[in-house]
């Protein structure tokens, strides 16, 4: 019914698709990455949900510039057909490498804790499907799913109450204690966990109260940082500054700070169940390469998807070393940041061509 | 597309038949409860492992099994060769360190081993037992119906009682890598076909050092968990005056101030306690606000000359298990350096200032 319809998000749909995108696996490591700072990083989730505040305004001006057009759309628009396409083009190769780093991610702690002496085939091809699945109902299919996961997924906060009532406050302070360059080295690696905002400016056509677009997105991106901030006092007082250096999935570890008589594992639970997050994270990005795969053929075909899921699945199945995997994973940062700032670029050239209009009138 | 969707996902569920590996049946797994290290050489240890019986009709609902390994994964490959199931330490509840081991490096390297092994849940409880950590699991305990409940029961109930600083593999993770705490686990002998808590088992640079007893285990939890307590029992004698006190401690507050100057440190302690006076052997008249007011005196001076003789014996083996300089930290600009607690702690100076308030002696009159 919806799908005959183009503006599909109302104000609920746009404020979970915002923050569910984002919270994938990168919550997972995150006290991990953000070890170099030691102690002081607990307040970090902050700084990032001012800078991705921050870098929200580029983004909506600009959509808000051309309603009814999505970034690949704009890209064409202002940067003409070739350059625009291929932009384009290097757009969906990024949508499909964090697809990819995504899954791969949560695969391989699936098998150092749950299942060690599985291979992973089955599972990815499951969640591939599941991923087909819920793309297949477009964007406002994903929407509802973020909703979904949100009030299932968002009941293992609860467990962090074991590691906040073991914890020891102290920690908190001294609040600056670290160098430039380790802040430096911290953050970098630390703000690759806000990935998913940027998706805004594919689905920001489909939104019904365009107008109400930043007030919603920012709620979204504060109620990632919520959770965010409380995973990193509760680990700050939990972990000795060595354990958050050496733990790659200090969260796994608060899991199991978890007693409840009738459980006694909590983190394979919390493991099982985070595939909710991995799957609503996954189908908005392999829905973004979609949509630039329409863009750039200039047609709309489902065959794009399963064309889409089939070649991951493929690239995704190669014995591809771990280093060449590590590599990706690591410059993946700078590809993100490119595309944070890339509606600035933008901005500039929709300025320059509209004096360059009034001029020639 | 949902024709699309059923055919996919009933031909993926036929094809995963086809996958090589297959995941040990549950019943073929050993799961191990309860695993003793002993110290048998610099490359060598004796490792000692107990699990549940697979037939139902077996004798002894445990079996145990000995082996002498450099690695803990090797050990378990050849118990598994030994056993009739193959040993897995996902269900490892509680792990047991000969003292002798306890001395030397082997003890840590085995710790981080589990801690690194996803399987094994850091919630698993750590003891230091005195000579051999083997012998307790190979000893049978016959009024108790199966082994492995026992000391899983043993380590895992109590962490309420006072004198039992019980420590999980996290916790012990925790503090071996804590430039401010020196780590304290449980120290146990087999004392009569029973298991015994003897005191704690100190550690300074992942080496087991010394043994506190029990009375000095008593100061250290007072120390150390606060706010934590909701009850706790404690027993004073005042033998001077002839009195014999037990109480039950509601509300236990310890407050550790300093002047933070790193030349010459000056911690205060202030601990405020609040409890019940179970049980009283003694002359004094317990209707009477006075001298209920005058035992409150004495027990908080006991209490406070407890702390001084502990704190004491701290300096002296310069070891500190509570982590007294963490508000010097809260302060200190960079990383702070491995040997700045043991100079602070040589030349520290204490104040320990008692407040005890008797909120009830029983639901009888008592003269």
């Amino acid at each position: 019914m919806d799908a005959t319809k183009k503006k599909v998000l109302n104000g609920y749909h746009v404020v979970f698709l915002v923050q569910n995108v984002i919270i994938g696996t990168g919550l997972l490591s995150l006290n991990h990455v953000l070890s170099p700072v030691g102690y002081s990083q607990w307040w970090f989730p902050l700084l990032f949900g001012v800078i991705a505040n921050i870098t929200l305004f580029p983004m909506i001006w600009l959509a808000l510039k051309y309603k009814d057009e999505d970034l690949f759309d704009i890209n064409v628009k202002l940067l003409g057909k070739w350059i625009g396409k291929f932009i384009n083009i290097i757009l969906i190769v990024y949508a499909l490498l964090i697809f990819m780093i995504v899954i791969q991610n949560y695969l391989s702690l699936i098998q150092i804790t749950v299942l060690p002496n599985r291979a992973i085939t089955f599972h990815l091809l499951i969640i591939m499907v599941l991923t087909v699945y819920i793309v297949y109902g477009g964007i406002k299919s994903i929407a509802r799913f973020c909703i979904f996961t949100f009030f299932f997924a968002g009941t293992l906060t609860y467990s962090l109450r074991w590691g906040l009532m073991e914890g020891n406050i102290s920690h908190l302070l001294p609040l600056f204690n670290f160098s430039f360059s380790e802040f430096m080295e911290a953050f970098h690696a630390g703000y690759v966990s806000m990935i998913g905002y940027e998706l805004l400016m594919v689905y920001f056509p489909y939104i019904i109260h365009q107008k109400k677009v930043f007030k919603q997105a920012s709620l979204g991106i504060w109620i990632v940082i919520f959770f965010y901030f409380s995973v990193s006092i509760v680990s700050v007082m939990y972990f000795s500054e060595w354990q958050l250096e050496h733990l790659f999935y200090p969260i796994l570890q608060l899991f199991q700070a978890v007693k409840i008589s009738i459980i006694e594992r909590m983190d394979v639970i919390g493991i099982t169940v985070w595939v909710f997050l991995i799957l609503s994270t996954v189908s908005a990005y392999l829905w973004m390469a979609k949509r630039g795969i329409d863009s750039v053929r200039g047609k709309t075909s489902k065959y794009h998807l399963y064309a889409l899921a089939i070649f991951c699945y493929i690239i995704l199945s190669l014995p591809i070393s771990q280093a060449v995997k590590k590599t990706v994973f690591e410059n993946i940062t700078y590809a993100f940041y490119g595309v944070v700032l890339w509606p600035l670029f933008l901005c500039s050239i929709h300025f320059l061509r509209k004096e360059k209009k009034e001029v020639v009138k | 597309m949902k024709k699309n969707i059923i055919c996919i996902i009933i031909s993926s569920l036929l094809l995963g038949g086809c996958t090589e590996i297959v995941q040990t049946p549950l019943e073929d797994l050993g799961l191990i409860s309860v695993a003793a290290f002993d110290y048998v050489d610099e490359k060598k240890m004796k490792m000692t492992v107990i699990m549940p019986q697979s037939a139902e009709d077996a004798k002894n609902p445990t079996q145990v099994y000995s082996v002498e390994t450099e690695l803990v994964q090797k050990g378990l490959v050849e118990i598994s060769s030994k056993s009739d199931s193959t040993a897995a330490l996902n269900q490892l509840r509680v792990v047991l360190f000969s003292e002798e081991m306890a001395k030397t490096d082997q003890m840590h390297k085995v710790i981080e081993y589990l801690y690194n092994n996803p399987k094994v849940t850091t919630r698993t409880f750590v003891a230091v037992v005195k000579d051999s950590a083997g012998k307790l699991l190979e000893s049978e305990y016959p009024d108790k119906a199966n082994k492995s409940i026992y000391m899983n029961n043993f380590f895992n109930k109590r962490q309420n009682v006072l004198f039992n600083p019980f420590k999980n593999i996290h916790d012990l993770i925790y503090d071996l890598h804590n430039p401010l705490v020196d780590p304290v686990v449980v120290y146990v002998e087999l004392k009569e076909s029973l298991i015994n808590i003897d005191g704690i088992a100190v550690f300074k640079d992942k080496k087991m050092v010394d043994i506190f007893t029990r009375e000095d285990a008593k100061s250290l939890q007072l120390l150390l968990e606060t706010n934590k307590i909701s009850s706790l029992s404690f027993v004073i004698d005042l033998d001077l005056a002839e009195e014999k006190i037990f109480m039950n401690f509601l509300r236990v507050k310890t407050k550790i101030t300093s002047n933070h100057d790193i030349e010459s440190p000056k911690l205060n302690i202030s601990m405020k306690l609040s409890g019940q006076l179970s049980e009283y052997e003694g002359k004094k008249d317990l209707g009477n606000k006075s001298e209920v007011a005058k035992l409150e005196k004495e027990i908080e001076k006991a209490v406070e000359d407890d702390m001084k003789e502990f704190l004491q014996k701290c300096q002296e083996l310069s070891v500190d298990p509570i982590g007294l300089f963490e508000s010097f930290r809260m302060r200190y600009k960079g990383d702070w350096p491995s040997d700045l607690k043991d100079e602070l702690l040589a030349k520290a100076e204490f104040e320990v200032d008692v407040k005890l308030d008797i909120t009830t002696s029983g639901a009888i009159t008592k003269k």
